[in-house]
């Protein structure tokens, strides 16, 4: 019982792990709508510094998560996987803080012809995450995650969609050229997101395949 | 004899549990050591029956036919090949008998059938047992923590009924001529032997443990399990039957048998050379150095 007790408590950090990503992920979609809407990103500082905040308590659970697992007598292999699926889920929050910081450091304007973009780009780019993160709960209680993989694939691609049209639309402006690039960088950034998620995807994918007997 | 049949013999146990650290290397030896020395004892009497009946045999020429054989099994341990104990003891033992002019023909039969009958019997096993526990197995609902603790007990379990299988199979190989000649009763000669294999995986068995579970096949938990437990079923039925076989070859039967459920290669043409080997080539060479040290010193 004491077995049974103890991997309940793993499962448990693990969730808790991904609420703070949850938390992390709303900060983050807060955050950059006011930047987006409102402009002005420097009156932000503080919901960036929440968003950087929140990234910092993920890391702390990660790490302990992981010390937990080397402490318990898993199969190697199994360690390996979940180790690796934490550490390439942990890029994410990354992801999020640095375009927060991008955003406010560069003092990014949005003109209003691109936000509505913007805005859609990153509601995709997180929802990517949010099936990335069902996928990866799915993959600890040993359920069939399929569709949420698949889910992180087609909004990988739709992101995809979102970038390019708004790159070339942004090229295509009037901005001057500074302008041009730093919007175009910060694109490139967000749709980073969902890239990631799609690695952690194909993380799990392989995970789930090594598991099927 | 029998501390080379365990340095040898108990990496098809507990080789790929060890080798890919789901099961300590200590842990796995003194288990194993346990279940070894148990099945010796409890059901290794047939095996001892049968061996030594295959010929008439001299304190002297038991112990020739014995050292041969443990001189075979070294030389194949130390070119780190899985070799089979059962082939080489019955190899030198025909030596013996064929310098004797004494040989029991229908007894030999029995040995060889059961020879053939080992890795063909565990694909037969694991091809039965592979689906049934596996749809078993998906039934349990667990978490990716409970599957891995799950797995490690049924490695565990398999691996102690593979060592108690072992024993009873295989002790005839170590102290079958022994009991022969009436230097050991059947209590001392399952004892003796048991007691020697059990030493042999304790201090020399991490070597051919390696190579069985890291180099030649890796397999995933699961069907490690299953392999074992095909190649632990056989090695009991043919305890019960009485003659011992290679505990090489049953792992090397169920894992093709695993093989062909999974549709992928898991048996090259190298591996079945080296079973035809077993079946003709170590009993072979066992025999010609029984020959030649009996020609030597008698």
């Amino acid at each position: 019982m004491a077995l049974w007790k103890k991997q309940k408590a793993i499962i448990h950090k693990i969730e808790e792990y991904f609420e703070s990503l949850d938390e992390c992920a709303a900060r983050f979609k807060e955050c950059m709508s006011s930047m987006i809407k409102q402009g002005k990103p420097e009156d932000y500082r503080e919901n960036v510094r929440k968003v950087s905040e929140l990234e910092s308590k993920a890391d702390d659970l990660r790490r302990a998560i992981e010390h937990e697992l080397y402490e318990r007598a898993l199969i190697p292999e199994s360690r390996g996987d979940i180790l690796g699926l934490l550490e390439s889920v942990d890029k994410i929050p990354n992801s999020f803080e640095s375009v927060c910081y991008q955003t406010l450091q560069e003092r990014i304007l949005f003109p209003d012809q691109f936000k509505e973009n913007f805005l859609k780009l990153i509601d995709k780019n997180i929802s990517a995450y949010e099936s990335l993160k069902e996928a990866s709960i799915g993959f600890f209680y040993n359920r069939n995650i399929q569709q949420h993989l698949q889910d992180i694939d087609t909004k990988e691609s739709e992101s995809d969609k979102i970038e390019r049209e708004l790159i070339e639309s942004i090229f295509t402006s009037k901005l001057d050229k500074a302008d041009r690039i730093l919007l175009k960088e910060l694109v490139v950034n967000i749709g980073n997101i969902s890239d990631l998620a799609l690695g952690s995807a194909d993380r799990l994918t392989i995970a789930v395949i090594k598991r099927r007997i | 004899m029998g501390w080379s049949l365990g340095s040898n013999d108990s990496a098809n146990i507990f080789g790929t549990a060890v080798a890919s650290k789901t099961i300590r290397y200590r842990t796995a030896i003194i288990i194993a050591a346990i279940f070894i020395i148990l099945g010796a004892l409890l059901e290794g009497q047939e095996g001892l029956k049968t061996l030594s009946g295959l010929t008439k045999q001299t304190l002297n020429t038991a112990f020739i036919a014995s050292l041969a054989a443990a001189l075979t099994v070294t030389l194949m341990t130390i070119l780190k090949l899985p070799v089979s104990t059962s082939q080489a003891a019955v190899g030198a033992i025909i030596g013996i008998g064929i310098m004797l002019g004494d040989l029991n023909l229908s007894g030999l039969t029995k040995v060889v059938l059961v020879w053939v009958g080992t890795p063909t019997g565990t694909v037969v096993i694991s091809l039965i047992l592979y689906p049934l526990l596996a749809k078993l197995f998906d039934l349990i609902p667990m978490n990716i923590f409970s599957r891995d603790y799950v797995l490690k007990a049924a490695l565990l379990i398999a691996g102690s009924y593979g060592a108690y299988s072992l024993g009873a199979n295989n002790v005839a190989n170590v102290t079958g001529v022994y009991a022969k000649v009436g230097l050991l009763n059947l209590f001392q000669a399952t004892l003796v032997g048991g007691v020697s294999i059990a030493l042999g995986t304790l201090t020399f068995s991490k070597r051919v443990m390696m190579t069985v579970g890291s180099k030649l096949v890796k397999l995933d938990p699961f069907s490690a399990f299953i392999a074992i437990l095909s190649h632990s079923i056989i090695l009991h039925i043919f305890a019960l039957v009485g003659v011992p076989t290679s505990s090489s070859q049953a792992i090397i039967g169920a894992v093709l048998g695993i093989g062909i459920l999974k549709g992928i290669q898991t048996i090259n043409m190298k591996t079945l050379i080296s079973i035809l080997f077993g079946w003709v080539g170590t009993p072979l060479i066992a025999m010609l150095v029984s020959i030649g040290i009996y020609a030597l010193f008698l």
